[in-house]
């Protein structure tokens, strides 16, 4: 059927035109409602919505490209550096800019003489990752490897140098503890506590404790990226970097130095302060690690043996760690007894070499007794009969009374992380923890300073500062003038003069127990300390040995706490130590000071 | 041939022009790349298919379209047999053989088949009058359906989708009982389960889903979506300016100078342009529309009829798409999107409705 479209025929009945038109209007109402409907939607995206999509457009252009700010150096009092960032590169390689990566970084090889294949490695492990990124294929190399490539630029045309700086720590293990140490910030903290990726954070020291301060705030720049993140062009910088706050601490490098030296790897603790203000100069604990191994990539291996190490080298001992202060615990003793009156200043007390108390007989050391001994002389022999006697009069309370005056049984405040509080036991104590009544043979071991009473190294050199200092309890710190002011605790002129004589006999005198603290030059105060350790169904690994005293005993300028652990009497591991250290100090000090000082004492001093 | 004395439908060409014109500078700015001429290598070209496209409008416009519908089965014929050529012989090109590859440039031949259909269509449906008997009306399914099933084996969804309109709109104008197209809406409505579970791929499927929540996979089918929207409202009111529009420029918006070109003039000319877009092709299809009142016969209207539901079918589709509220199928926006092919149909169908325009006075 074939139809000739020329002869069809035009409208001509009303009928079929009115229907036509009928169903043309509805056709093009539909047309119109449909472009209604399009501007309504696109009027809502646009108008409505339009700041919406605007801010979410920005977000997709643009991205915050961070700085990192330089970490601040820690110096010591004299300006030595402690802590800096020590320069190091890392090499890039832009994918970018070469056709055949892989033989470029044969030829970098070459240039440096080493092998390719830890390169090619990282390049091919980099193979996911959007070429614009540029691949790290040598982290960490020094000045010389960036010179030698910097000398062969033109034949690298797509390797990069940039600087990455490393904390250093140019004591090393010296003053690890005190100082701590940093890690590259996890992924944690740069999604929650923002810091940048690769940027170092304190974990633990005066590096956690400063951290806020050492950190700096990075530079934030807006740079115009594409959708695949590649960037196109820098915008403005929204904050500049400020590079972290450098700090000058309390701490001497030389005494830091000499204590190391002094342990020899040993385990235990020393903590030395200027007995006026509470400065802390010197703060170890033993054995020690390097901090420098934190400042790159630690392998698990090494982190592993750390951690694992029996001798727990990561903790901090001298703040963190509580011992049985054993004898040392004498002097709070003596002072509380001549303060309160309970023995007169000549009072002799007997002793046998040992005396029942509450139906148990408490033993001296020395079986032979010591005879009649007046409170300076029951110091320097440190005798346990003289102060199980003491003990009984003062009472529980009042022990722990003068005990709590000289900073023990809470933490210090230093400021550095997990510090312990040590323990000093009372009546309410007890009842708190055992339910039971504190029973007066208690105290008498309490006395000699053993029983329940825990202390720490740091809080043994605030009690050594307040005898130093004329009674004052100083608050340790770490950065100068940065502590309360040191408060005196009561204790009257004439109790403090016979302590500090007894101190003086321990070290100076020939019948003393820490004759071998004696530094020539000068005369040191001191109490050594024995504290028993007993595990239960273990041999006995040996007694800790303590030793705190001062220096010199006329204005004193050091006072210390030091402990050894399971290395016997104090007299014999422990106050060499601060002997070592005292001569030590005393030998910079007299350099520093033009040879003044070590002059005037060399005039008087009986070696010349 | 005819050689009318009037000037031709200048209000249509203007439109038209205007249109291509915007469309070689919306794809200009989607391709642009920092430093370059003010027209890119794609604006350029789609500059040349504009002038192919006016003289292809010149020629059909001054043709009687009655000559056209003689020879319309012809045309027809020979379209289906390149559509059945494709799938068979075609390279696939992003997954569809719906192109002839000729080196320099590309041909869609669905594209040009759109107006084949219009007008063959129109054709079918001029010769009688009165309400659309059953016979005819699955005859009418048969001229629209068999290209469609050919370009559903290419497969090309989104063309397949704009004959659906013009189906609807000539079976209404042709006088189709309402119980019938409700009755094809029923059946339509039966069917969506089979079109779900049995031939639409995964792919596509998720395309719908990313309509209803386009956060369920931000970065994959629904990264278009989400894009799409953030460029349109970003521009806001007056938009960014021209060469400005950062969504379009940083590569954030795939398809950008295709099928998703009018989320670049939104970003660009804001709100202010769209509706500059919408008002040009609204006074297109209205046009449309009042060629096919004063149209002389049956032939002429259903032919303008024809072309403009088609066409309002790819615009809507596309603007909801690039709205985001249809699933993410391949529609180009007529005139806008680049492409030769697209460009050259419209032109081509556009003139088939001016020559009716100008052929209404002339008595044969």
């Amino acid at each position: 059927m074939r139809i000739d479209y020329k002869q069809l025929r035009p409208y001509r009945e009303y009928q079929e035109a009115r229907l036509l038109s009928r169903r043309l209007l509805v056709l093009q109402l539909l047309i119109a409602v449909g472009f209604l409907l399009f501007a309504g939607i696109f009027w809502y995206l646009q108008v409505v919505e339009g700041d919406e999509y605007r801010a979410l457009a920005e977000e997709n252009r643009l991205r915050r490209l961070p700085a990192r700010p330089g970490r601040g150096p820690l110096r010591d009092i004299d300006g030595e550096v402690l802590a800096t960032n020590r320069p190091s590169f890392a090499v890039y390689l832009d994918r970018e800019r070469t056709s055949d990566p892989g033989r470029e970084v044969e030829q970098l090889a070459r240039f440096l003489g080493e092998s390719p294949d830890g390169m090619l490695a990282r390049l091919e492990a980099a193979d996911s990752s959007p070429r614009f990124v540029p691949v790290l294929i040598l982290p960490d190399v020094g000045l010389e490897v960036a010179a030698r490539i910097a000398a062969h630029r033109p034949e690298l045309p797509a390797i990069d140098v940039e600087t990455d700086p490393k904390r250093f720590y140019p004591l090393g293990p010296a003053a690890a503890h005190a100082l701590g140490y940093v890690s590259e910030s996890t992924a944690r903290q740069v999604r929650d506590g923002g810091l940048l990726p690769g940027q170092r954070v304190g974990q633990t020291g005066i590096e956690l404790a400063f951290d806020m301060e050492l950190r700096g705030v990075p530079e934030v720049v807006l740079e115009e990226v594409n959708a695949r993140g590649r960037p196109l062009r820098r915008l403005d910088t929204m904050t500049p970097v400020i590079h972290g706050r450098g700090l000058t601490l309390t701490l001497d490098a030389d005494i830091q130095r000499a204590i190391h030296e002094a342990f020899a790897g040993r385990a235990g603790a020393a903590v030395f302060l200027d007995p006026a203000t509470g400065a802390v100069r010197g703060l170890y604990s033993g054995p020690s690690f390097d901090p420098n191994l934190f400042s790159g990539r630690l392998s698990p291996e090494r982190w592993h043996a750390l951690v694992d190490d029996p001798q727990r080298p990561l903790q901090n001992r001298a703040t963190g760690s509580a011992y049985s202060p054993g004898s040392t615990f004498k002097v709070v003793m003596a002072a509380a007894a001549l303060a309160d009156g309970v023995v007169g200043s000549g009072e002799r007390i007997f002793c046998a070499g040992s005396r029942s108390f509450y139906g148990q007989r408490r033993y001296c050391h020395f079986r032979g007794g010591h005879g009649w001994v007046a409170i300076d002389e029951a110091i320097t022999r440190s005798c346990n009969v003289f102060f199980y006697e003491v003990g009984d009069r003062l009472g529980i309370e009042r022990i722990a009374g003068w005990a709590r005056r000289f900073g023990l049984g809470e933490k210090s405040g230093i400021g550095l992380p997990a510090e312990s509080g040590g323990l000093v036991p009372s009546d309410e104590w007890k009842r708190r923890t055992r339910g039971e009544p504190w029973y007066p043979g208690e105290t008498i071991s309490v006395a000699i300073g053993q029983g329940p009473l825990l202390v720490t190294p740091l809080q043994m050199a605030v009690l050594a500062a307040a005898i130093a200092n004329g009674g004052r309890r100083v608050h340790p710190h770490l950065l100068p003038g940065a502590a309360a002011p040191a408060e005196p605790i009561g204790l009257p002129a004439e109790a403090l003069a016979h302590v500090r004589q007894g101190m003086r006999d321990v070290v100076e005198s020939d019948f003393g127990t820490a004759r071998r603290a004696r530094v020539r030059g000068i005369e040191v105060a001191g109490k050594t300390g024995t504290a028993q350790v007993v595990r239960l169904g273990e041999k006995n690994p040996g007694d800790h040995a303590w030793f705190i005293g001062f220096a010199p005993v006329e204005n004193p300028e050091l006072a210390f706490a030091i402990i050894v652990e399971h290395a016997g009497h104090g007299g014999s591991a422990a106050a060499p130590i601060a002997s070592r250290v005292v001569a030590r100090w005393l030998a910079e000090r007299g350099r520093d000071e033009a040879g003044e000082t070590l002059l005037a004492r060399n005039d008087r001093g009986p070696e010349r | 041939m005819r050689f009318g004395a009037d000037a031709g439908d200048r209000p249509t060409l203007t439109m038209l022009l205007a249109l291509g014109v915007i469309g070689v500078i919306a794809v200009s700015s989607a391709t642009h790349t920092a430093g370059s001429a003010l027209l890119s290598h794609a604006g350029w070209r789609q500059l040349v298919y504009l002038l192919i496209g006016i003289a292809v409008y010149f020629v059909v416009e001054r043709i009687d379209y009655h000559d056209w519908a003689d020879s319309v089965w012809f045309l027809y014929g020979a379209g289906l047999v390149v559509l059945v050529a494709l799938p068979l012989f075609a390279r696939p090109i992003n997954g569809a053989r719906a192109w002839i590859d000729l080196g320099v440039l590309r041909i869609q031949p669905s594209e040009p088949m759109k107006a084949v259909v219009v007008l063959a269509a129109a054709a079918f449906l001029a010769s009688s009058s009165g309400r659309l008997s059953f016979m005819r009306l699955v005859s009418l399914g048969a001229v629209v359906g068999v290209p469609m099933m050919l370009i559903a084996l290419q497969p090309d969804l989104g063309t397949v989708l704009t004959f659906g309109p013009l189906f609807l709109a000539l079976a209404w104008l042709a006088g189709i009982r309402p119980r019938v197209l409700v009755a094809l809406f029923l059946i339509g409505a039966l069917l969506a389960p089979v079109l779900w579970f049995g031939v639409l791929h995964d792919y596509q499927k998720e395309r719908v889903l990313t309509v209803l929540d386009p956060e369920r996979d931000p970065s994959g089918t629904g990264y278009q979506v989400i894009q799409s929207r953030i460029a349109i409202g970003s521009g806001g009111f007056a938009g960014k300016g021209l060469f400005r529009g950062s969504q379009s420029r940083l590569d954030f918006l795939p398809a950008r100078q295709t099928d998703f070109v009018l989320a670049v003039i939104a970003e660009e000319a804001g709100f202010v342009g769209v509706l500059v877009v919408f008002g040009l092709w609204a006074g297109l299809l209205f046009r449309a529309f009042r060629t096919a009142t004063v149209a002389r016969d049956r032939l002429g209207t259903f032919i303008a009829v024809g072309a403009a539901s088609l066409w309002a079918g790819q615009i809507f589709i596309n603007a909801g798409m690039v709205a985001g509220i249809l699933p993410t199928i391949g529609v180009p926006l007529p005139l806008l999107s680049y492409g030769g092919s697209s460009v050259i149909a419209t032109f081509l169908a556009f003139g088939l409705v001016a020559s009716v325009r100008t052929g209404r006075y002339v008595n044969a």
